[in-house]
C-alpha cells in the first residue's frame, strides 16, 4: 500500500499565506473594533463642541450661527454622524467658520429625564427624534433643523441653506421689529434672492414689505416679479390662477384682498393670502386690520409654514397676548 | 503490472453514521483495465465512484490513484468523467460546451477546434455543435456529449457512470468500440453499469457490490472457467421418458454428478470439472439417449445479482434452483446481442455431443 | 485564478439575446425608474431631491447582490435559481484548486458588477439634464466608490454561493435579520421589563456590532477620503470582510460533496 502524498498540489489546498493574512485581518478588525468601542466617535469629532452652558455665553450680536446638535449616548446615527460627517473637511470648516457648534445629549435614558435647560429646548425647537441639528441665531431665533442622519455632502449643502435662511431670518426679525434700514441691511443683495434656498413665497413677501415700508415700491415690485417669473420657470403653471401667482399679483396690486382670497383655496394658501393682506395692511397703516389678518392666517394655517413663522412674528410684536405659544 | 487505484477500507457514512453507503470495499485497478462496477441500485456503486473521484470524502480508508490521493491536481489532470445524470450547462451550444471543458482540461487553446471535432467523430455524433444547444438533445445523444467532454481532456483514466442509459443499440455498439479504443490505448477505465453483458463482454475485471461491501472480485475470464452446471436435451418419445430419466439417473450417479432436475427431454446437472462433463456425456450416449445437445451455463453475472446472499457461503447448485425462471426470461436478449464465449461453449459441448 | 472560469462567469455563459436583454434591463432600470418619477414632479426642487434619493440605489445592497448573482451563479443563463452541485461535479474532476474557482468566480463578479454600474450611474447622470437636475453624481469619490463595492460584494456573493444549495440564501437572510434588529434595537433605548428582553436586546446588539459588518460590505469612499482625520476603521473591515469571504468561501468548497447521489 503506497502511502498518499499530503502535497500543496491538491485541489483543496489553501494557500498558508492567505490564511495568514486572514487570521491577521481578522485580528485587526477586532483590535480596531475594540478600540472604536473605547473611544466614542465624539472624543475625536472635527468640530469643535461646546456644552449646553456655553448657550448663555454666545453673544446675541454675533455673526455667528448657533449649530446645535441634540443626540444621546445610544444613537447609533448619531455616532455614524460624528464618524462621517462631522469629520468632514467641509463641514468641519463650514462650523468653525460661520457656527458655534454646540452639543446637547439627552439624559432621558439614563436618568430618566433631563434638566430643565435640554427641555426648555426641546420644547422650543419641537424635537422629536435623534439626531437633531438646529440651527438658530445667536439670540435661539430658529433658522433651521433636520431630523436623522445626513451624509457630509447633504450636511454642508443645509449648512450653505441655513446661513441663506439666517439672513432671512435677520431680515425678517428686524423687519418685524421695524427697523427696516436693519432688515435691508441683512437681506442682502435684494436684486439677486436665492429663492431655491429661501422659498419664492416668503422671500418675496419679506423683500417686498422691507422695500415697501423703505418707499422703495419700484424696487419692491422688481423683486416679486423676479420670484414669479423663478416660479414660473421652475414649475408648470398650467392655469394663472395657480398658487401662488395670484399672490404676486396682490403684491403687484393687481387684485384687492376680496380677488386674493377668493382665489385661495387650500388651507396653506389661506394662510399665505391673510398674512400677505396683514403685511399690506401694516404698510398702510391699519395695524388693527393687520392683526386680524395675522391671527386667521395661524389660525387657518399649520405651524411651521414660512408664512405662519412671518404672521406669528409679526404678533409676537404687534400684539404678545395674542399670539398663540409656538409649541404645542 | 502495479496496482494503479488501490481502494482499501472505503467507508462512507452519511447522517451522522446512521446510513453506510460504503461499508469497508477494497478493490485494485491496474493500469490500462477496465474495471466494472456492478451491482443493484443503491449498493454503493456511484458512492465508490465519487471517493474515486474525490468528489465525495470517505469517511474512512484510503484511495491512491497512480500512488496519490485522488485531490491531487495531476490525477485531475488524467482523468475523464462521464456523470449518471447528465445535467450539464445545458443553455450552452455543444461547441461552447465542449471549448468550456477543453479550456478547464487544461489543453492548448490552438488545438480546441481540431480536438472538438475529434471527440465529436469519437462519439459519433454528427450534428452542427454550433447550432445545437445542450438542451435541445435527447437522453441519448446527450450521453454522447457527456463522453466527448470526458475524452476532450486526453484522458489517461476515464469513469463511465452508466455510460449506456438511454442508449440505443447503436450506441451500445458505440460504446463498446469506445472501451476497446480505451483498452488499445491503455486507458484505464472504471465502468459502472447495470449492462452485465456489456461489462461481461469489455472488462477485464468485475467487481460486485453490495450493500456497500464487494461481495465478489474476480477477473472476467475466470468466471466464465467455473462453468459447473450443464444442461442436456435429447430426442425422447413418449413411451421412453420413464426409461430415460432413470438412465440418466443412473449415469450422474456413476460420475458424481449431482441433478438439479430432470424432465421429459432434458436435464440439468452440477458437475466437477470438463472432464466430469464429458464422461457423464459419453455415459448418457452410451445408455441410447438421443443426446443433440449439451450446453454449459456459464455462471453469469446476473446470478450474482439475483442470489439472495453472498456467493461464496451459497451452494451454488441451490441459488441457481432458485432463479432458473428469471434467468430465462432475462436471458433471450443477451443471446441474441451476444457472439463470443456463448456460442464458443454452444460448439464445444456439441462437439463433445457427435463424438 | 482558472482563465476559463473567468471568461465563463464574465461574458461566455451568456449565450442567448436574452441573458442581454437582461443585462441592458439592469443597466437601464434606474435610469428608467428615475424618468419616470421625475417627469412627473412639478416642483424643481423635489426633483433634485428625488433624483439624488434614487441615485442612492447605487450604494443599495440589494442592486449590487443582484448583479453580483447574475455573474456569479448561473442563475440567469440557466432561467431558475440553480444549486447547481450538478455542474460542480463535472467542473471539480478538472484539474482546478477550489481557491482558483473561488478567485475567478470573485474577479469575474468585481468586473462584472463594476462593468454594468459604470455605464449605468452614467446613463443616470445624461438622463438627468433634460430634467434641468445638474447636481454631479459620478464625481471621482463616486466612481471609486462604485469600484470598491463591486469587489467586496462579489466576494460577499462568492461566498454565499460556496455555500451548498439554499444554505447561502439562508445564511444570508439570518445575517440580514441579525444586522437590522440590532441595529433597531440598538436605536431603541428602551430594553423592555424583564430579563429575556433584556438579554435579547444585549445579544442583537452584540451580534449586530460584531458581526454586522458582514452584511453590507459597503466602503464610503468619499466620507473617508474628505475626512479631516483618517478613520482606519472602515479600510480594516472592507479588507477583512474581502478575505474572509474568499477564505470561507474555499473552505466551504473544500468541504462539501458534489456528488449526485449524496443531493
Amino acid at each position: 500500500m503506497q502511502q498518499i502524498k499530503a502535497g500543496h498540489n491538491q485541489t483543496t489546498t489553501i494557500p498558508t499565506g492567505l490564511v495568514v493574512v486572514m487570521l491577521v485581518a481578522l485580528t485587526l478588525r477586532i483590535g480596531v473594533k475594540t478600540w472604536d468601542k473605547n473611544h466614542p466617535p465624539s472624543t475625536r469629532s472635527g468640530i469643535a463642541w461646546h456644552d449646553i452652558n456655553y448657550l448663555d455665553k454666545v453673544d446675541a450680536s454675533s455673526k455667528k450661527l448657533l449649530l446645535i446638535d441634540f443626540s444621546a449616548d445610544w444613537c447609533r446615527p448619531c455616532k455614524t454622524m460624528e464618524r462621517t460627517t462631522f469629520l468632514n473637511r467641509t463641514v468641519t470648516e463650514m462650523a468653525a467658520k460661520d457656527f458655534e457648534a454646540i452639543k446637547i445629549i439627552d439624559r432621558r435614558a439614563e436618568e430618566d429625564k433631563n434638566p430643565p435647560k435640554i427641555a426648555d429646548l426641546y420644547t422650543k425647537y419641537n424635537l422629536y427624534g435623534f439626531p437633531t441639528i438646529v440651527v438658530a441665531l445667536p439670540d435661539k431665533t430658529y433658522v433651521d433643523k433636520f431630523t436623522g442622519a445626513k451624509s457630509p455632502k447633504e450636511f454642508s449643502s443645509f449648512l450653505a441653506t441655513a446661513l441663506e435662511k439666517a439672513s432671512k431670518v435677520r431680515a425678517k426679525e428686524a423687519m418685524c421689529d421695524g427697523r427696516f434700514e436693519d432688515a435691508l441691511t441683512s437681506l442682502g443683495d435684494y436684486n439677486n434672492l436665492d429663492f431655491e434656498k429661501l422659498g419664492a413665497t416668503s422671500i418675496s413677501m419679506i423683500s417686498w414689505q422691507i422695500l415697501s415700508s423703505l418707499h422703495k415700491e419700484e424696487d419692491a415690485k422688481k423683486v416679486v416679479r423676479q420670484a414669479e417669473s423663478y416660479v414660473r420657470k421652475k414649475t408648470k403653471i398650467k392655469t394663472e390662477d395657480e398658487w401662488p401667482l395670484p399672490l404676486f399679483r396682490y403684491m403687484l396690486g393687481q387684485y384687492s384682498d376680496k380677488e386674493l382670497l377668493e382665489k385661495a383655496k387650500s388651507k396653506d394658501e389661506q394662510t399665505d393670502a391673510h398674512c400677505c393682506i396683514g403685511l399690506k395692511k401694516l404698510q398702510l397703516g391699519e395695524k388693527p386690520q393687520a392683526i386680524t389678518n395675522f391671527m386667521t392666517a395661524i389660525r387657518t394655517g399649520y405651524a411651521y409654514g414660512e408664512t405662519y413663522s412671518l404672521a406669528q412674528s409679526y404678533l409676537d410684536k404687534l400684539a404678545p397676548e395674542e399670539s398663540p405659544n409656538q409649541t404645542k | 503490472m502495479e496496482q494503479f487505484i488501490s481502494v482499501e477500507n472505503l467507508v462512507k457514512t452519511y447522517r451522522l453514521g446512521k446510513v453506510k453507503a460504503v461499508n469497508g470495499a477494497s478493490f485494485h485497478v491496474n493500469q490500462g483495465e477496465i474495471f466494472g462496477l456492478i451491482g443493484p441500485n443503491g449498493a454503493g456503486k456511484t458512492t465508490i465512484m465519487g471517493c474515486l473521484l474525490a468528489l465525495v470524502k470517505a469517511t474512512s480508508g484510503t484511495v491512491t490513484i497512480d500512488g496519490k490521493s485522488p485531490l491531487d491536481l495531476d490525477v485531475k489532470r488524467m482523468t475523464g468523467f462521464l456523470p449518471e445524470r447528465p445535467s450539464y450547462n445545458r443553455w450552452m451550444t455543444i461547441h461552447q460546451f465542449l471549448s468550456y471543458h477543453h479550456m478547464l482540461a487544461e489543453q492548448p487553446s490552438t488545438q480546441r477546434e481540431g480536438d472538438i471535432k475529434r471527440v465529436l467523430s469519437m462519439v459519433e455524433l454528427d450534428i452542427d455543435p454550433k447550432s445545437r444547444r445542450v438542451k435541445e438533445l435527447s437522453r441519448g445523444m446527450l450521453q454522447r456529449v457527456g463522453l466527448a467532454q470526458a475524452f476532450i481532456g486526453r484522458p489517461t483514466l476515464c469513469f463511465f457512470d452508466e455510460p449506456t442509459s438511454g442508449m440505443d443499440p447503436l450506441g451500445f455498439i458505440l460504446m463498446r468500440k469506445l472501451l476497446k479504443n480505451c483498452k488499445d490505448d491503455g486507458i484505464t477505465v472504471i465502468l459502472n453499469s447495470h449492462h452485465l453483458q456489456e461489462v461481461e463482454k469489455v472488462c477485464d475485471q468485475v467487481a460486485f457490490i453490495r450493500q456497500g461491501r464487494i461481495e465478489y472480485q474476480d477477473r472476467v475470464d475466470r468466471l466464465s472457467e467455473e462453468k459447473s452446471i450443464i444442461l442436456m436435451r435429447w430426442n425422447c418419445n413418449d413411451d421412453a421418458i420413464a426409461s430415460n430419466t432413470t438412465m440418466i439417473q443412473a449415469a450422474a450417479g456413476r460420475h458424481s454428478a449431482t441433478i438439479i432436475e430432470v424432465n421429459d427431454n432434458n436435464a440439468r446437472f452440477t458437475v466437477a470439472d470438463k472432464n466430469a462433463a464429458a464422461e457423464l456425456l459419453c455415459d448418457v450416449v452410451a445408455s441410447g439417449i438421443k443426446v443433440y445437445e449439451m450446453i454449459f451455463e456459464k455462471r453469469e453475472l446476473v446470478d450474482l445479482f439475483l442470489s439472495s446472499g453472498s456467493v461464496e457461503d451459497t451452494p451454488s447448485g441451490a441459488s441457481l434452483v432458485g432463479i432458473e425462471q428469471p434467468v430465462d426470461t432475462s436471458h433471450s436478449p443477451t443471446i441474441k446481442s451476444s457472439g463470443g464465449s456463448q456460442e464458443e461453449t454452444h460448439t464445444e459441448s456439441s462437439g463433445g455431443a457427435s463424438s | 485564478m482558472n482563465r476559463a472560469i473567468f471568461q465563463y462567469s464574465l461574458f461566455s455563459k451568456f449565450t442567448s439575446y436574452i441573458d442581454w436583454v437582461v443585462l441592458l434591463a439592469i443597466i437601464v432600470s434606474p435610469t428608467l425608474m428615475m424618468c419616470l418619477v421625475v417627469y412627473n414632479i412639478e416642483n424643481h426642487e423635489y426633483k433634485v431631491t428625488v433624483a439624488k434619493t434614487l441615485f442612492s440605489n447605487f450604494s443599495n445592497s440589494w442592486l449590487w447582490m443582484l448583479i453580483a448573482y447574475v455573474f456569479v451563479s448561473d442563475a440567469l443563463v440557466a432561467r431558475r435559481p440553480v444549486g447547481d452541485a450538478a455542474p460542480l461535479c463535472l467542473l471539480f474532476t478538472r484539474p482546478i484548486p477550489r481557491i482558483n474557482y473561488v478567485i475567478s468566480k470573485w474577479l469575474a463578479g468585481a468586473i462584472g458588477i463594476f462593468a454594468v454600474m459604470v455605464p449605468s450611474a452614467y446613463l443616470f447622470q445624461i438622463a438627468c439634464l433634460p430634467f434641468d437636475i445638474t447636481t454631479n453624481f459620478m464625481d471621482s469619490y463616486m466612481f471609486a466608490e462604485l469600484a470598491a463595492n463591486a469587489v467586496s460584494y462579489s466576494a460577499l456573493m462568492v461566498f454565499l454561493h460556496c455555500l451548498p444549495p439554499g444554505i447561502g440564501a439562508l445564511t444570508y437572510a439570518t445575517m440580514i435579520g441579525i444586522t437590522n434588529t440590532g441595529n433597531t434595537l440598538a436605536s431603541f433605548n428602551d430594553k423592555g421589563d424583564n430579563w429575556f428582553t433584556h438579554a435579547m436586546h444585549d445579544l442583537f446588539v452584540f451580534l449586530s456590532f460584531w458581526l454586522g459588518d458582514f452584511t453590507y460590505p459597503t466602503i464610503d469612499v468619499y466620507t473617508m477620503l474628505t475626512s479631516v482625520t483618517f478613520d482606519w476603521h472602515p479600510v480594516v473591515v472592507y479588507v477583512s470582510n474581502i478575505i474572509l469571504y474568499l477564505v470561507l468561501g474555499t473552505l466551504c468548497m473544500v468541504h462539501r460533496e458534489f456528488f449526485y447521489a449524496t443531493d
